[in-house]
């Protein structure tokens, strides 16, 4: 009973997505949906028109499709892979985050695999994948990797909401909700009573899938580095590809986390769960990572640079000739390796928005170092590019690609704005088990961890 | 005074007539040049061919007339005999075969010759054309002296009575037929026995069971035109017909084994924990069930 | 082409060909008569269906015929383009190699027309493209013409996930453009930039049915990937590629390695004895892709490479230029 006030006081923080949509919500939906249907109308133009509105062309055949593909699918399995090592690490304040890691991961799961499909020339052939698979591709690879990451990353998101769900079920069971909603939560509920032998199985079957989602995601993620890695391509033919893009990816998907639970905690008051110590913690990390990140490109350039190869030298100029690249990429490289150091390394710097703020930058930055890191390669052959055609020798993306960038964002944030209206965004009996086990120890110590 | 004034009016009128019929004359009757040209070769049948040619225009236009009557005749003791007539095709092109065993008139000097009539039209000029030649045969043999490969070409005439007479200081290439073209290995003239001999080499490749097809060919003599003689011979390497397409391979149809191996452990290690954990979530469902 | 068996030698046999003859005489004065007044009119069409089809033969008896003109023996096993599966099977027995003369191109583009004649393509669309190429500050320029090289260890084979491009028996790397998705994979993999893709649709397109072979790469579709086939349809017929046989200097040879011959329409040479004499060498040897297209080097040449500035725009003569002198791209 006691853990029921204590939960109903949880409930009643985040209470929003109990009652009926209003206003602001439809208004929110209706707005994405616009982005997301100027993007269809996009999409659908270029299925009518072919590829040639786009600006890729025989060189630089993967533009801003592949970049965001790349982006969003690591944002998703470091979701899963963050979610995953603070589980099985017992990681006690990253509690509260572990429901908006696995909506990152699921939602990114799917979105991100349209991109892919985006940057295909016959879309409808897609099923040739699985007809005639061949196994020595990395696409093939790619494939097997996403499609049992999507069931393994959904699966372990239903079941850590299988307690919240029961929650629901149990304190909706006597109110006048919807008499649908009461049905779904029961269902989704899938018959846990909170008994102990139930909790033991279920508390089993978490561990089991944190510890396979681990592998899994780093697994998947390299395989996806090793598309661009095993190619002859100079800046791709990198053996330091595997693990840059794992780190990459955990540093994306710490500052978006960073950002959404800083537009939660904004916009639904939620202060005492997303605290300051939150921010500050995640914060270190975001600025650990950014240095890792930083000496990952920076070992990747000086061994480079040191021998100047041909086509190695002609792609590294370009990153510096402020004609070409090189303003994107100071900009990109500062905000992603240095502003995060000195933001936060520095107390005076340091403060939730500011910590907010440099986590947004540092994603704009990835985005833009993914952008830097695949278009000047193709614009870079062995073979130099002897065509007179501007839009043939450099790449630049056309208003298709970008809508298809914005619709992509936008259908994420509808995403999260859907579901939070059908369930918690923090995983309430998850703290509520927390709680129960300091019970023990102190009273004080469990009071800190509701106020801060 | 008044006679004058008619006479020249009238040589006027006449002047300015026969002028127009001149200028319409000329403007009719301006007829552009045509040639006409053949050409004479014996194939490996023996059949001979005559290539005939019908062009117009110069330079750069230059172009083939097509559907053009031809008049071929041959001379028989300066008698001259019809043969036939043949129509170009729409490249200006058109050849007529003539058997093995078709027995040429012939001059005094051996020559045979045939006459190409071209009789124009309205807009283009007649031309003809004359080509002459004479018969020349070739007989290959095949011989292994000491374990060395020989082929022995032989050139030679026959005349009247049937007798064999040899034809020296012609030049010969030898060469093995290949896909795309022939590939010549050796060019000699015929020595005064007519024979023209070379060592066959070792690595010549030719098909599936080692059969080389061998081409003896004179090209564009004066007097004999264009000759091919071809002969088979299983001297050449065998070449494999039945390699099988790529083993398994990264860039083969089928995959490794060992990457077939290792994709099998991972996906299967993956999955079977997955299926332990929703085990365990039935299982706890089931004991909803149990108690309540 | 062997006649004998339309050699008829009996006397009623002479009359019907007497008969015939005559008929022929008459018939031919009147086609004639047709045919002068068509040279008149200047009509080709009707003409061409008039003279192709027989062919006059002179017999052993002094008598004209006329008989069928006959197949040209076709000099490999089939010489149907091969479709579907059986066109990842190649030639039996052949080995498909090109040696190019860089001594010997003048940047005519002959063969990049022949080419795109050959297989219904745009005049943007290039699967045979002429680079100028500088090796060193010091050297000269040379002309670089450079197709797919049907490498034997391809790295665009080996990322196809679908097996749409996959590498034959006879060295020929094709595309079956019916199971191509279109994910470019191959073409950001190969480091020669030899693949195109199709971005824009053509009413030519629409004649896709049962005539798509790989061997022809005819009829194309919209939204997959391209590339030099090395044209094995002509191969099947002993004629050499539309590139090889356009080339007015004759600098692209192209023969069988199994052969051990090339040619290049005029001369026969001995692949390995070329390859050896002239010092022949693959490009981007280093990367281990094992090309089948061999250069000769451009020493001794027959032209100086400005003369294939000539008829190229200013445009296009300054980014050449640019491209060789700043050794960038």
């Amino acid at each position: 009973m006691d853990s029921n006030l204590e939960a109903k006081e949880l409930l009643e923080q985040n209470i929003s997505f109990i009652e009926p949509p209003n206003k602001k919500w439809i208004f929110k939906v209706f707005v994405l949906a616009i982005i997301i249907g100027v993007g269809l109308y996009a999409l659908v133009l270029q299925v009518i028109k072919g590829h040639i509105i786009t600006g890729m062309r025989d060189n630089v055949v993967w533009g801003v499709y592949i970049v965001n593909f790349v982006f969003v699918l690591g944002l998703s399995y470091a979701g899963a892979l963050i979610a995953g090592i603070f589980h099985l690490g017992r990681v006690e304040w990253a509690k509260p985050l572990q429901r908006i890691l696995k909506l990152i991961t699921v939602f990114a799961l799917i979105i991100g695999p349209f991109y892919i499909l985006l940057c295909l020339g016959r879309p409808e052939r897609l099923f040739n994948l699985f007809i005639y698979p061949r196994l020595q591709s990395p696409i093939i690879w790619d494939v097997t990797a996403i499609v049992t990451d999507l069931i393994f990353c959904i699966v372990y998101m239903y079941f850590t909401y299988i307690k919240d769900f029961a929650l629901l079920r149990d304190i909706t069971a006597s109110s006048n909700l919807y008499s649908w909603r009461k049905k779904m939560y029961k269902f989704l509920a899938f018959g846990y009573q909170d008994i102990p032998e139930q909790r033991k199985l279920l508390n089993q079957a978490l561990d089991i899938m944190a510890a396979i989602i681990i592998p899994t995601t780093i697994i998947a993620y390299s395989l996806l580095a090793w598309l661009f890695g095993m190619n002859l391509k100079v800046g791709w033919h990198s053996s330091i590809f595997g693990p840059f893009f794992v780190l990459s990816a955990v540093y994306s998907g710490v500052a978006l986390l960073i950002l959404i639970m800083w537009i939660y905690r904004k916009s639904q008051k939620l202060e005492k769960i997303f605290t300051d110590n939150h921010f500050i913690y995640l914060g270190f990390a975001l600025m650990v990572l950014s240095l890792f990140y930083g000496y990952f490109y920076f070992s990747d350039y000086i061994t480079d640079w040191y021998n100047m190869q041909k086509t190695y030298t002609i792609l590294w100029d370009k990153y510096f000739d402020f004609s070409q690249y090189g303003i994107p990429f100071t900009i990109s490289i500062f905000m992603v390796a240095f502003l995060p150091s000195i933001i936060i390394g520095i107390p005076w710097f340091r403060s939730v928005n500011s910590i907010a703020i440099t986590a947004i930058l540092a994603l704009a930055g990835l985005w833009m170092m993914r952008y830097l890191m695949i278009v000047p390669v193709l614009e870079t052959p062995y073979l130099p590019i002897q065509d007179i055609r501007e839009t043939w020798v450099h790449y630049s993306a056309t208003w298709i690609e970008w809508s298809l960038t914005l619709a992509g964002i936008a259908l994420f944030t509808l995403f999260f704005v859907i579901v939070g209206k059908l369930a918690p965004i923090i995983p309430i009996s998850e703290m509520l088990e927390k709680k129960e086990k300091n019970k023990v120890d102190s009273l004080n110590k469990s009071k800190l961890a509701t106020s801060n | 005074m008044k006679t004058n004034y008619i006479l020249n009016t009238t040589t006027l009128f006449l002047c300015v007539f026969c002028c127009l019929v001149a200028s319409y004359n000329a403007v009719a009757q301006k007829k552009s040049k045509t040639r006409l040209k053949a050409y004479y070769e014996k194939i490996s049948n023996d059949d001979k061919v005559i290539s005939v040619i019908l062009n117009k225009g110069s330079g750069l236009q230059i172009e083939g007339v097509p559907n053009a009557e031809i008049f071929l005749s041959m001379y028989d003791n300066e008698k001259e005999i019809e043969l036939t007539s043949l129509f170009t095709d729409s490249n200006g092109e058109t050849k007529l075969i003539i058997e093995a065993n078709y027995v040429f008139p012939k001059d005094e000097s051996g020559y045979s010759v045939i006459t190409l009539n071209y009789n124009g039209n309205d807009s283009l000029k007649a031309s003809k054309n004359k080509i002459k030649f004479k018969d020349l045969n070739i007989d290959i043999s095949f011989d292994i002296v000491d374990s060395v490969k020989q082929i022995v070409v032989y050139a030679f005439n026959i005349d009247s009575i049937g007798n064999k007479l040899p034809i020296n200081e012609v030049e010969l290439h030898i060469g093995v037929e290949r896909l795309f073209s022939t590939l010549y290995l050796q060019k000699n003239e015929t020595d005064d026995k007519g024979i023209v001999s070379m060592e066959f080499p070792n690595d010549i490749a030719g098909d599936s069971i080692g059969n080389i097809t061998l081409i003896v060919k004179i090209d564009d003599h004066r007097d004999y035109g264009t000759i091919t003689k071809s002969a088979k011979i299983n001297w050449g390497m065998i070449v494999d017909y039945n390699s099988k397409s790529n083993a398994r391979s990264l860039f083969g149809d089928e995959a490794p084994l060992w990457m077939i191996i290792s994709v099998i452990i991972i996906l299967s290690g993956a999955w079977y924990h997955f299926i332990l954990a929703i085990f365990k979530v039935l299982k706890m469902r089931r004991i909803d069930s149990g108690i309540i | 082409m062997n006649f004998k068996c339309n050699n008829m030698t009996t006397n009623d046999e002479n009359d019907e060909r007497r008969k015939f003859l005559k008929n022929i005489f008459t018939v031919g004065t009147g086609a004639l008569a047709v045919g002068v007044g068509s040279v008149i009119a200047q009509e080709t069409e009707s003409s061409e269906k008039v003279a192709t089809e027989k062919i006059k033969v002179l017999t052993t008896e002094g008598k004209v015929i006329e008989v069928d003109k006959p197949d040209n023996k076709c000099k490999t096993g089939s010489c149907n383009p091969a479709k579907g599966i059986e066109a990842r099977k190649g030639i039996p027995g052949r080995s498909f190699v090109m040696v190019i003369d860089l001594a010997r191109c003048k940047n005519a583009r002959k063969c990049i027309e022949g080419c795109q004649k050959g297989h219904d393509l745009l005049p943007d669309q290039e699967l045979m493209k002429v680079y100028l190429m500088k090796d060193n500050p010091e050297s000269e320029p040379y002309w670089f013409p450079k197709n797919c090289f049907h490498c034997d260890n391809p790295p665009c084979v080996k990322v196809c996930p679908v097996g749409a491009t996959f590498k034959r028996t006879d060295n020929v790397v094709l595309v079956d453009i019916d199971r191509c998705i279109g994910c470019k994979f191959c073409v950001s993999a190969c480091p020669y930039s030899a693949r195109i893709f199709n971005w824009t649709d053509k009413e030519s397109y629409a004649n896709n049915d049962s005539n798509y072979s790989p061997e022809t790469s005819v009829p194309g579709q919209h939204g997959v990937v391209s590339k030099c086939d090395f044209c094995p349809d002509r191969s099947r017929e002993g004629k050499l590629p539309y590139c090889a046989s356009s080339c007015p200097m004759g600098a692209i040879y192209f023969g069988d390695k199994n052969e051990d011959a090339v040619t290049n329409g005029e001369e026969t040479l001995r692949f390995k004895q070329l390859i050896k004499d002239r010092v022949g060498y693959r490009y981007l040897e280093e990367l281990g892709t094992e090309p089948n297209v061999y250069y000769l080097p451009a020493t001794n040449r027959m032209f100086p490479y400005e003369r294939g500035l000539n008829d190229l725009s200013e445009e296009k003569k300054e980014l050449l230029l640019n491209s060789i002198s700043k050794n960038t791209h």
